[in-house]
């Protein structure tokens, strides 16, 4: 009887556990539907924003691109990586896929003598690095679960400071990327310095008509397009991330529900049986019981 | 020749409108600017301020920009920002609240370090544009039902 209640206890244990994630899932699936509008918002402006600085650096020559710092390829001795993790756990292999991807590219840039500095994004990260003997000049945490533009601008902000006053020569941000609600990418992206995809120079500068750019082409490209272009390639980041980790506590609540599930039909069938073989037991022994009596 | 202008306006988190118009007004980083239709193409950095707009129907619209792109190209006017919103969409609640905080935070500072916290000055002039364009909105509104 003993080993019965302790099946029950346990059946009613895996129950509350599969409400829970139950409820996670439908709370991701809810959110993640937002979050994959979000993606799907951004594409108009990313879109005229891409076009916009195609245009403006086929009217310029390549001495003027070069005259931005920002688009300057230095020699590189030290790389930032910006690690786009998450705050909360519960989402499958979400971050440590992505910490596998960053360990493999510091291991990587080490072996190229290359110095490798860490700025981590999430409480995950965080907890991840802090053993490692990486130098962490910054850690974001407890950012909006919704990414508004104010944190892209401020992480682009941190990161052209860093780039521009020669601490780091490269930045590079690993992040995942939402491909669909089952499967997603970690992807290493190149954030500083610029890369511009301007082979069809010539070809293109003939076709577009002349522009007037006001105060002048430099200006417009140096204070506004290029800190607008860097925020808005963080942004979309941000909104990928988010978007990737909440499919990814989907699935991973998905899985936990439907074992959660098996496990209770096993149990239940462990149960029953135990059960039936208990009742079995008594029968047996009255029926031996009536039989002695009669004797 | 076309005889109007269509005008997107677009932040990362949305298109805050598309509409047909006669002519736009907004203020670039270095003077006030006016478009009409047939406009040479022409790309410019705003400042923060109220952008005026009036559609094919002389309907007047207003709204706050917060910095951003305006381009000019066969016709269309592209305003890219970080954020705009339409004089309905004000907040002027909040707005006002913010005017207040700041113009507090900015008294505060002392008069040497003050105009170079452009940080507080930026939000402040945030603000002052969002309560102007909510005004206009208001005024918009009262007149026309009159």
């Amino acid at each position: 009887m003993a080993n019965l209640k302790l099946i029950r206890t346990r059946i009613k244990s895996v129950q509350s556990t599969q409400k829970i994630t139950k409820a996670m899932r439908l709370v991701a699936a809810a959110k993640v539907r937002r979050a994959q509008q979000r993606v799907l918002a951004g594409r108009p402006y990313n879109d005229s924003l891409k076009r916009l600085m195609k245009d403006c650096c086929n009217n310029l020559d390549e001495a003027t691109l070069k005259s931005m710092p920002l688009l300057v390829a230095r020699p590189v001795k030290r790389v930032g990586l910006w690690v786009v993790s998450s705050d909360r756990g519960l989402c499958g292999s979400y971050n440590s896929q992505l910490f596998r991807k960053t360990l493999e590219r510091i291991e990587e840039l080490s072996k190229q003598n290359i110095e490798v500095v860490l700025v981590t994004i999430g409480s995950k990260a965080n907890t991840f690095f802090k053993h490692s003997k990486l130098e962490k000049i910054k850690t974001y945490m407890h950012l909006p679960a919704i990414p508004t533009v104010e944190e892209a601008k401020m992480l682009a902000e941190f990161a052209v400071n860093c780039f521009t006053d020669n601490t780091i020569d490269q930045v590079e941000i690993i992040s995942t990327k939402f491909i669909s609600m089952l499967n997603s990418q970690v992807n290493t992206l190149k954030y500083l310095p610029v890369e511009l995809h301007v082979q069809t120079h010539e070809l293109s500068h003939t076709i577009s008509p002349l522009k007037l750019f006001e105060p002048s082409i430099e200006e417009v490209l140096k204070d506004n397009l290029i800190p607008l272009y860097l925020q808005n390639v963080f942004y979309q980041v941000l909104i990928e991330a988010s978007a990737a980790e909440l499919a990814a506590r989907m699935n991973a609540m998905t899985n936990a529900s439907n074992n959660a599930r098996d496990l209770i039909n096993s149990l239940t069938l462990v149960y029953n049986k135990a059960r039936q073989a208990s009742i079995t037991q008594e029968i047996l022994e009255i029926v031996g019981g009536a039989e002695a009596l009669k004797n | 020749m076309a005889n109007y202008l269509n005008l997107k306006i677009v932040t990362p988190e949305r298109i805050v409108c598309e509409a047909q118009i006669n002519k736009i007004q907004a203020t670039a980083i270095d003077g006030e600017l006016v478009i009409l239709p047939n406009h040479e193409p022409i790309v410019t950095a705003l400042a923060i301020n109220l952008v005026k707009f009036e559609n094919t129907n002389n309907e007047e619209h207003y709204l706050s920009v917060i910095g951003g792109i305006l381009e000019v190209e066969n016709n269309t006017v592209t305003i890219l920002t970080d954020i705009a919103e339409l004089d309905a969409e004000i907040d002027i609640v909040r707005a006002n609240q913010a005017k207040e905080r700041l113009e507090a935070q900015k008294m505060q500072t002392d008069i040497e370090s003050r105009g170079k916290d452009t940080k507080l000055d930026l939000a402040l002039m945030r603000a002052i544009t969002r309560i102007k364009v909510h005004e206009l909105g208001q005024f918009k509104k009262n007149r026309s039902n009159k």
